[in-house]
């Protein structure tokens, strides 16, 4: 019974082992590349998965402190640890994921935006908790001191990374927070005789609304734009749909991925803003989704057996403890 | 052609993603074997028992009163 039941739990590892490996290939070779963002739309396929599996994580551990303190069983203890260390070591991974995406994108690595804080905060919540274990020398005490903290630590997991990014003005994917000078509000241009300046500042750069033009119940706004130091000049077409409201063009800024929008026209007034690429609309394409579903599957799997084998590392040395070999 | 040339740096990157995958997955496959291994050979032990043993709570209490009376005793 048992050999049959590590040769079922060795086929799903291989398993495991060509279904992940087969997701590595097919991010990079079978996913198209994101319209707005290219290629780097990419890395949301190992970036999501590695905080998903991060909660799963912190959850897991917060079961069975729960159970720890209840029947008070070692095994439940050392299946709290392997779970809050598997958990700890993917949520460093989609803080790197996030981090090489920032820089890619918005280009800084860090900026203690509240997505950014608000994981850095539950990193050193979890750091913590391994501190405190390595800080107690009692064995009972040391169990159940952190099983009442992972249980108290897990309160603030939903918080720190569901709620507390989402309630704030400006977050990780805002369009505006990372651009020196700016206000996250845009400017409003206006023509000649209009009221409205005819030159502003967006950000770092000047624009200057040239002209307003209507093609088909589009309006396309002509706009010059100059770059930090007057660098270089172009000029930019952003246009509206006046029926909907929705953006038609926005065009890329000075080579970057910054893009200019034309946000509202009121007669002979035009309100500008910058775009940031985000995440909206990664999952949109079919294979994109498809990869992504198998990757969040495939590193499901993956921390499974990393929990399960530490945890049974963990198990082993307790029990040589036990008997004073260790 | 450089590495980092457009056309081939995707087939660049999948390759280094895979191999990173493929060595992180026979490190915890050898882990696994060697933990299995061992968990049997400790389990297979005459001497050895069948589940590390659970700490009943009333035991925990009877230690947590005696620290307790010991520490006052102290005082």
């Amino acid at each position: 019974m048992s050999t049959r039941y590590n040769q079922f739990g060795d086929m799903l590892k291989l398993l495991l082992g060509v279904w992940l490996g087969t997701v590595m290939l097919a991010m990079f070779l079978w996913v198209p590349p994101h319209e707005g963002l290219g290629n780097l739309g990419r890395i949301i396929i190992v970036h999501v998965p590695t905080a998903w599996v991060t909660v799963l994580a912190f959850l897991i551990s917060a079961i069975y402190s729960g159970l720890y303190l209840r029947r008070r069983r070692p095994e439940h203890d050392d299946r709290a640890l392997a779970a809050a260390e598997a958990g700890l070591l993917f949520s460093i991974l989609a803080t790197v994921t996030g981090s090489v995406f920032a820089k890619a994108v918005w280009g800084s690595f860090w900026n203690w935006d509240p997505r950014e804080t608000s994981i850095f905060v539950l990193l050193l919540i979890y750091a913590a908790y391994l501190a405190l274990r390595s800080a107690i020398e009692d064995d009972e005490r040391r169990r159940r001191l952190a099983a009442v903290y992972s249980l108290l630590a897990f309160i603030t997991v939903p918080f720190l990374i569901f709620v507390i990014p989402r309630i704030a003005e400006s977050t990780l994917h805002p369009n505006c927070a990372l651009l020196a000078t700016s206000n996250c509000e845009g400017v409003t241009l206006g023509l000649e005789g209009s009221g409205a300046p005819k030159v502003s500042l967006l950000g770092e750069r000047k624009v200057e609304l040239l002209d307003i033009q209507e093609r088909d119940g589009v309006a396309i706004a002509r706009v010059e734009v100059t770059e930090p130091g007057a660098t270089s000049r172009a000029i930019l077409e952003p246009s509206i749909n006046q029926r909907t409201g929705q953006p038609v063009e926005m065009p890329e800024i000075g080579g970057t991925r910054f893009r200019l929008k034309l946000e509202r026209l009121e007669g002979e007034r035009a309100s500008l803003n910058i775009e940031q690429p985000g995440s909206s609309g990664l999952l949109r394409n079919s294979r994109t989704l498809l990869t992504f579903l198998a990757s969040l599957a495939g590193f499901t799997g993956l921390f499974y057996w990393i929990y399960r084998v530490r945890a049974a590392v963990l198990g082993i040395q307790g029990r040589l403890a036990e008997e004073g070999v260790l | 052609m450089s590495f980092l040339d457009p056309a081939i740096a995707l087939y660049v990157a999948a390759a280094v993603a895979l191999l990173v995958w493929v060595v992180l997955f026979f490190y915890l496959w050898s882990i696994d074997r060697r933990t299995r291994e061992l968990h049997r050979k400790l389990s297979e032990r005459p001497e050895a028992p069948a589940t590390r043993a659970a700490q009943p709570l009333q035991a925990v209490r009877n230690r947590r009163e005696e620290a307790t009376e010991t520490s006052r005793d102290g005082v």
